[in-house]
């Protein structure tokens, strides 16, 4: 039978766990995302 | 005379004037104080005609509605539509700047839990003391979504209390701020947050989602739905689907929501010495959640030389964006050139997510 001791337990640990994760996701995608994009080269001048 | 038998007026009852005059208060906060009218207007107007004698508006499989409130909300389509519209309206810009802030959104989750605990203690049964304390999170949507599911008899009371303390939050958690704060950390200001990537916010949406939901299933309606809005936002190649979510299918939702939730209020469900309790309850849970913010965030300065001003914690309770507002106005008190709001938005938007794990972990363990 579920407890209210049960479902706080589960609840503080659910609800901080899946903040985590995202806290972790947007460290992730700060360091492989967070730099802008390299401009491309600029293009060669075209030739007369 | 059948006529006469039919007339309305002869049906009055005591308890459905006192709706009325419940309800004619809601219409007047909404018209006249600018109080969530949004919400509060159409709620006010159903309570008014759901206690109108004889009319069958809310008679099961008859009344128009009973309709949208049976396929709006018991089937759990207005809530999650709701939260398309305000992930169509969410930047997570200022959340993907500073993550360490999403933590003050778990802080404000404290008051739900602690208020759950008070609410079962009182008497409550756990699938009630869940729909109460979920109030605390200050989220309208959320609040509807899970009342609706484990404690339906609670719903407009949990509906209106959650709305009508997203509407007093300049009143509740200014003095509650002050309290648990000094002048010197009301000046605090924080270091300039960094600018985010177009890809991260395009990236996010879509990793967040299968995160969160990965991690609690029960979550996804609510989830799914907003960040799929916010996809829409950050894509830019689905303008007409946005602005439709952010605009007009959002309009309509809140039209049957607010109708749907007022008309539940009737006079034997509402009138009762335990909705009064439910509406102290409520105050408590978003009193505490107020409060486990700031005083996390003050925590968090102990381990860090890049402060944090402890009144953007009062954020992490999710009325968006009403409460950064308020951590922006309480720092501008203490340094006029302090500006707090874009910091606040951080908490504010891991309030949000914060509240909907929460309620999906109340419905995997009490459905």
């Amino acid at each position: 039978m579920t407890t209210a001791t049960d479902i706080f337990v589960n609840g503080v640990f659910g609800v901080f766990t899946g903040i985590a994760v995202l806290y972790v996701l947007m460290r992730v995608l700060a360091a492989v995302l967070g730099r802008p994009a390299p401009e491309s080269a600029p293009a060669d001048p075209a030739s007369k | 005379m059948a006529f006469l038998d039919q007339l309305g007026v002869l049906a009055v009852t005591p308890g459905m004037v006192v709706m009325w005059a419940i309800g004619l208060t809601l219409i007047h906060l909404a018209i006249h104080r600018q109080y969530e009218p949004l919400l509060l207007l159409p709620i006010g107007f159903g309570i008014l005609v759901a206690n109108l004698p004889l009319t069958g508006l809310m008679t099961p499989g008859e009344g128009l509605i009973w309709r949208f409130y049976h396929y709006g909300i018991e089937w759990e389509v207005i809530p999650p539509l709701i939260f398309l519209g305000l992930g169509a309206h969410t930047d997570f810009g200022p959340l993907l700047s500073q993550p360490r802030l999403i933590f003050l959104g778990v802080a404000a989750q404290g008051g739900v839990y602690v208020t759950f605990f008070a609410a079962h203690a009182a008497g409550f049964t756990l699938e009630e003391a869940a729909a109460i304390g979920i109030i605390g999170g200050a989220d309208g949507p959320t609040t509807i979504f899970l009342a609706s599911q484990l404690a339906p008899e609670l719903l407009g009371a949990c509906a209106v209390a959650a709305y009508s303390y997203m509407a007093l939050v300049p009143i509740i958690q200014p003095p509650i701020m002050r309290l648990l704060t000094t002048e010197g950390e009301r000046r605090i200001r924080m270091r300039k947050a960094r600018k985010v990537t177009a890809r991260e916010k395009l990236v996010f949406p879509v990793a967040a989602a299968m995160g969160i939901i990965l991690l609690v299933p029960a979550s996804a309606p609510l989830i799914a739905m907003f960040m799929l809005g916010n996809l829409f936002r950050e894509s830019k190649v689905v303008e007409r689907l946005t602005d439709t979510a952010q605009n007009a299918l959002m309009n309509i939702v809140t039209i049957l929501l607010g109708v749907s939730v007022g008309a539940t209020m009737d006079a034997p469900t509402f009138l009762r010495a335990d909705v009064l309790f439910i509406f102290a309850l409520g105050l408590v849970a978003f009193a505490l959640g107020t409060a486990s913010g700031v005083l996390l965030a003050k925590a968090m300065n102990l381990f860090t030389s890049d402060k944090i001003n402890p009144l953007v914690g009062a954020a992490g309770v999710s009325a968006v964006p009403m409460a950064a507002r308020v951590a922006h106005k309480v720092g501008a008190e203490a340094d006029r050139k302090n500006y707090l709001l874009m910091f606040a938005m951080g908490p504010n938007l891991a309030g949000v997510i914060g509240t909907v794990i929460a309620a999906g972990i109340f419905l995997t363990m009490l459905r």
